[in-house]
């Protein structure tokens, strides 16, 4: 009789800790949004390198737990919470940067720097993003972390959310990286309603051949002035000018296939998973949340039309034969390579043999740039 | 060449010797010094005596161990700060508190004199030459209350020796009130931040300043647009002159062909000679197979390969690696 009494109790006590006893509803709508995340990767094909560790690292962290046990993400000293510190202290995103330096190249750029132009005015989203954000009643730092999602940049969002408002982190970086995956999507009927079908027919000008002394130029003059004008933004311009420089200088080819191979690989599964861990049920699943999502999209709006816009303006200024084909404007939003594509898939609807890949890449890379900048400032003027 | 490798040798090593003294003893100041405490702090054994707190102005941990404190610049040697253990280890931002109690017996940071009627303390780094900060208490203090900087680690009475220094100096100067930045502290906080009032947060003070976003999100995009446009002009002027180096690169090689051919209209170049002979022989002997002028020779011995008829088990060819190399 005891020994069933015993047997019942510790039978008891061991359903207190499964996920049976300890799940809600909100567990179960996240590990349902992880599990859309991963059919979109795998059916849709949208972003899958990321949208597969995020969709799975939602699950691991929606697995409803009991307290204590020191394996939540949020339990100081457990691997999750251990791993989640490069997110938190924001050492992940450098990293990545010094891949995306590695495998840029700023080619178009040099040859067309009017293009870094175009970068900078996409950048509009972001402090849209942060006036919107404001009138909704989130606290300058809170806004300043909303606002980076138009920047269109996973890790500078991650970044600057980990500094500026770690209790949103989740929700501001899934936003991010949804959006980011949506760019096919919410781009292009703003770039048709922006443009009239002679613009859109306009060719520009094949980018010039660079020398390989402009590119090993590029990068340290590109750190020097971006980093004296805004000291604060070193982690991720310093990072992203370093991996170019590893790349171009010719003279360090392993390091250069390390820091866009091996070393991005490894640093992506880990923020992945580890921010879509970060988005446990009790914390994700809030009104602020939702208000990020319909932010973050407003914001990736105002940056594309923002960069179409102006490339109709500069158009007005330039001379016939250099005029911009104003489908690349889109491309500002730093969404590498993604918007670019768009621009270039864009440009053959309207002209098969329109190929603006290499035109849009120029913008794209600015806006890498642009928005490191951006993020720079915020976290100077909020942290 | 040899000057200006010398001249850029010269300024980076005195870079460099400024730089090292980054996060070190330069970043310690004299925050806040009480002379007379009856009921404030007490020293491990329950006695109240004066104190002095240093402060670290750096966002870096910094070792006083070793430093000197003085209150007779004859003497600058004249109290050590223990080595050895390992609270003297200020972390960023932090402060650390000596009691001056003329006792050195009753602990490890218990000075070897009192604040009794001093008025000057001066602040050593540990060659016990370099000085690092000073501070000029004044006679009227009451008792009970403190006196020091009123925010953390700002403002100096005298110009400090060190050219960093006066850069900080100068570079403070902005954010300190006229009088220094020193004053009497009605609340002795040893241990802890002069600054007893509640301080707003950057994001406090711009919701203030900015409730709509308008401002922050003007200057930002000057600043954006600014950082691009200074690269759009770099490289603009960069790219310029490398075309220009392109043009005359090739304009270089063109010349000595151009010379050569203008010279001698025959000297034209060997490849264009040689499809042209073969061009007229083709044309000249018949351009069909059954002229037998073509590639393909009548009565060579060849391996032709024919997977067809074999099954890939018979086929050698494909259980051997085709070329060792690859």
């Amino acid at each position: 009789m005891i020994l069933k009494s015993n047997i019942a109790e510790n039978l008891y006590q061991f359903f207190n800790y499964t996920g049976f006893a300890n799940v809600t509803f909100g567990h179960i709508v996240m590990i349902l949004i992880g599990l859309l995340f991963i059919y979109l990767a795998i059916k849709k094909d949208w972003e899958p390198l990321l949208l597969i560790p995020i969709g799975f690292g939602m699950i691991i962290g929606n697995i409803p737990l009991f307290p204590g046990m020191q394996v939540g993400i949020y339990e100081d000293g457990s691997v999750l919470n251990i791993l989640y510190q490069g997110v938190r202290r924001g050492f992940y995103p450098p990293l990545i940067f010094l891949g995306i330096g590695a495998m840029t190249d700023f080619s178009a750029l040099i040859s067309n720097p009017k293009l870094l132009l175009v970068g900078a005015a996409a950048q509009f989203g972001i402090f849209a993003a942060y006036a919107g954000a404001l009138a909704l009643g989130f606290t300058p730092a809170e806004a300043g972390a909303i606002g980076i999602i138009g920047g269109a940049d996973g890790p500078t969002a991650i970044f600057l959310s980990g500094k500026l408002a770690p209790d949103l982190i989740g929700a501001i970086s899934v936003s991010a990286y949804s959006y980011m995956a949506l760019v096919p999507v919410i781009q292009p009927p703003i770039m048709r309603l922006l443009t009239t079908k002679k613009e859109r027919l306009i060719r520009m000008a094949a980018p010039r051949p660079v020398s390989q002394q402009e590119k090993i130029v590029f990068p340290i003059v590109g750190f020097l002035i971006t980093a004296f004008i805004v000291p604060s933004g070193i982690p991720l311009l310093g990072m992203l000018f370093f991996g170019n420089l590893l790349k171009e200088s010719g003279v360090t080819r392993r390091l250069a296939e390390t820091a866009r191979g091996p070393l991005n690989d490894i640093v992506v599964i880990l923020i992945g998973v580890t921010v879509g861990c970060s988005t446990q049920a009790d914390k994700f699943l809030q009104g602020s949340s939702i208000l990020i999502f319909a932010l973050g999209a407003a914001s990736f709006i105002v940056a594309t039309f923002c960069g179409v816009l102006f490339c109709k303006i500069l158009n007005l200024f330039l001379k016939e034969g250099k005029k911009l084909n104003p489908l690349i404007g889109n491309s500002g939003v730093s969404a590498v390579p993604d918007s670019a594509r768009v621009s270039y898939v864009q440009g053959l609807k309207y002209d098969p043999t329109n190929f603006l890949l290499m035109h849009a890449m120029g913008p794209n890379v600015a806006g890498v740039i642009g928005s490191a900048v951006a993020a720079g400032i915020l976290l100077g003027f909020l942290s | 060449m040899k000057k200006i490798l010398s001249v850029f040798t010269l300024a980076s090593l005195l870079l460099l010797s400024n730089a090292s003294f980054a996060q070190s003893p330069v970043d310690i100041r004299i925050n806040e010094v009480q002379v007379s405490n009856t009921n404030g702090i007490e020293d491990e054994h329950g006695d109240k005596c004066g104190w002095i707190e240093l402060f670290n102005t750096a966002f870096g941990m910094v070792d006083v161990a070793g430093f000197y404190i003085t209150d007779d610049k004859a003497n600058p040697t004249k109290y050590m700060i223990p080595k050895g253990n390992p609270a003297t280890q200020i972390p960023l931002r932090r402060y650390f508190v000596l009691y001056a109690d003329g006792n050195p017996a009753a602990g490890v940071f218990h000075m070897n004199f009192t604040l009794d009627g001093v008025r000057d303390l001066y602040l050593y780094s540990t060659d016990g030459k370099t000085l690092l900060d000073e501070i000029h208490i004044p006679a009227d203090i009451a008792e009970n209350r403190s006196y020091g900087r009123v925010v953390d680690g700002r403002g100096a009475h005298e110009p400090l020796n060190w050219s960093k220094q006066s850069y900080r100096k100068s570079h403070e100067d902005s954010l300190i009130p006229e009088d220094g930045g020193f004053g009497v502290l009605d609340h002795p906080t040893p241990g802890q931040t002069n600054a007893t009032k509640a301080v707003e947060t950057k994001s406090e003070k711009m919701k203030q300043q900015d409730p709509y976003g308008g401002i922050l999100a003007m200057i930002a995009m000057s600043v954006v647009f600014l950082c691009l446009i200074i690269l759009y002009l770099c490289f603009r002027s960069i790219g310029k002159r490398a075309i220009k180096k392109q043009q005359a690169e090739k304009a270089a090689k063109q010349a000595p062909k151009a010379a050569a051919v203008s010279a001698n209209p025959s000297n034209v170049d060997e490849e264009i000679v040689a499809a042209i002979a073969i061009a007229c022989h083709l044309y000249q002997n018949g351009q069909s197979v059954d002229s037998g002028i073509h590639d393909v020779e009548s009565n060579v011995l060849t391996f032709n390969q024919d997977l067809l008829r074999n099954s890939p088990w018979g086929a050698r060819n494909l259980t051997l690696k085709q070329d060792p190399r690859n």
